[in-house]
């Protein structure tokens, strides 16, 4: 009889030492990846609702001012207008707001305006995105590229909203100098861009 | 009643007189001796064990997330699935899967208004019992995420990843990082 007990105690034993080698459970840990690129979109403008004041209707990307000049004293007449962009960045990046001749002039390369006379007209271009609230000054104190770089320190997503203002009488000469006869233009760039 | 009480005690000690003659004197014949019956007993514990992952590593490899026009989540996301060979358990068993979202990890902070860092998905671990186990990370609770088996069995355990969200609503546009990292993790037990 004593016999059997020892027997069994090391029947015991192995059982015991057998359990801690073999888990009760099993265990399968996994784990899911993926990526996220940076990106940045854009989408085609489009005028914002109601706000259009001596500004013709949005053509594709060309807005066209109605009536630059005041046919009764040719001074600038005021014109605002707001147009907007969808747009998207994931990352942390920079807006660029570029005016490539720092104000509206003359696209016909002529003689240079008579004496009294303007040939170019300034405007501001309100920048609203995200957090940003930016203003391109567009002097037309002389024909160059103008730009505001503005970094943005989280991603952003929603409408870019630029806000153009030309002032009544504003021009490159002096206030309510007259505009001599052309065409004006500029042309406006908006850029999002890795920082 | 009494004497015969007597009677018997004395042939006992002539027994026990009997045996210690033999061993003192080692020739003399006796009966055969036995001991026993000695019982041997052992015991099995309930037991369950996980085997490996076949074809492959433990990592479900989604890959590129969103669609880099809109910045919004991709709607066709997959991963090929995995399989758990050689498992088993020797009694009743509990078959549980869980599982954690996809979370940027490189990305600190909140993420801003119109974005999310986080994407859920549903898990399923299938093979193992009639119905699978299945969790999804968006759900507060996952009544479904373990299954009972009555009985023994070995067999592949196929887990698949699917039905990948946006955490927080699918106009949201996700954060760029370059590792969305989650879990799953499938555990037998035996149950009780």
């Amino acid at each position: 009889m004593r016999s059997g007990v020892v027997i069994v105690g090391l029947l015991t034993s192995l059982a015991a030492v057998g359990g801690a080698r073999a888990a009760t459970t099993g265990v399968v840990p996994m784990s899911v990846t993926a990526n996220a690129p940076q990106v940045c979109a854009v989408q085609q403008p489009v005028l914002t609702q109601g706000a259009l004041v001596n500004f013709q209707a949005l053509d594709g990307t060309n807005l066209r001012i109605d009536r630059l000049a005041d046919p009764a004293t040719l001074t600038t007449a005021a014109a605002s207008a707001a147009i907007s962009f969808d747009a998207v960045c994931n990352y942390p990046h920079r807006i660029v707001l570029e005016s490539q001749n720092n104000g509206l002039w003359r696209t016909t390369a002529g003689a240079p305006a008579p004496t009294g006379f303007a040939d170019a007209v300034p405007y501001t271009a309100q920048l609203t995105w995200g957090t940003i609230n930016n203003t391109l000054r567009a002097d037309a104190t002389a024909r160059r590229l103008n730009t505001d770089s503005i970094p943005v320190g989280s991603p952003t997503a929603g409408k870019i909203v630029i806000n153009l203002t030309i002032q009544a009488g504003d021009s490159n000469l002096h206030a309510n100098a007259p505009l001599i006869a052309g065409i004006y233009g500029d042309t406006l760039r908006v850029t999002v861009e890795p920082q | 009643m009494k004497r015969l009480l007597t009677i018997t005690t004395l042939i006992a000690s002539a027994a026990f007189a009997s045996a210690a003659h033999a061993q003192e004197g080692g020739s003399v014949a006796t009966s055969t001796s036995s001991v026993g019956p000695m019982p041997v007993t052992g015991n099995v514990p309930a037991m369950c064990s996980s085997g490996p992952i076949t074809g492959g590593d433990n990592v479900f490899a989604v890959g590129l997330l969103i669609d880099t026009a809109t910045g919004l989540l991709l709607q066709n996301l997959t991963a090929p699935p995995k399989t758990i060979s050689a498992s088993f358990c020797n009694s009743r068993s509990d078959i549980t899967i869980t599982a954690t979202p996809l979370v940027a990890q490189n990305f600190t902070g909140d993420a801003p208004t119109n974005f999310s860092k986080s994407v859920d998905f549903t898990a399923t671990a299938s093979g193992w019992t009639d119905s699978p186990a299945v969790t999804n990370t968006a759900a507060a609770t996952n009544p479904n995420a373990t299954q009972t088996r009555s009985s023994p069995f070995t067999g592949p355990i196929t887990v698949s990843v699917s039905n990948f969200t946006t955490t927080g609503g699918s106009n949201l546009l996700m954060v760029a990082d370059t590792l969305y990292q989650g879990s799953v993790t499938v555990t037998l037990a035996v149950a009780s």
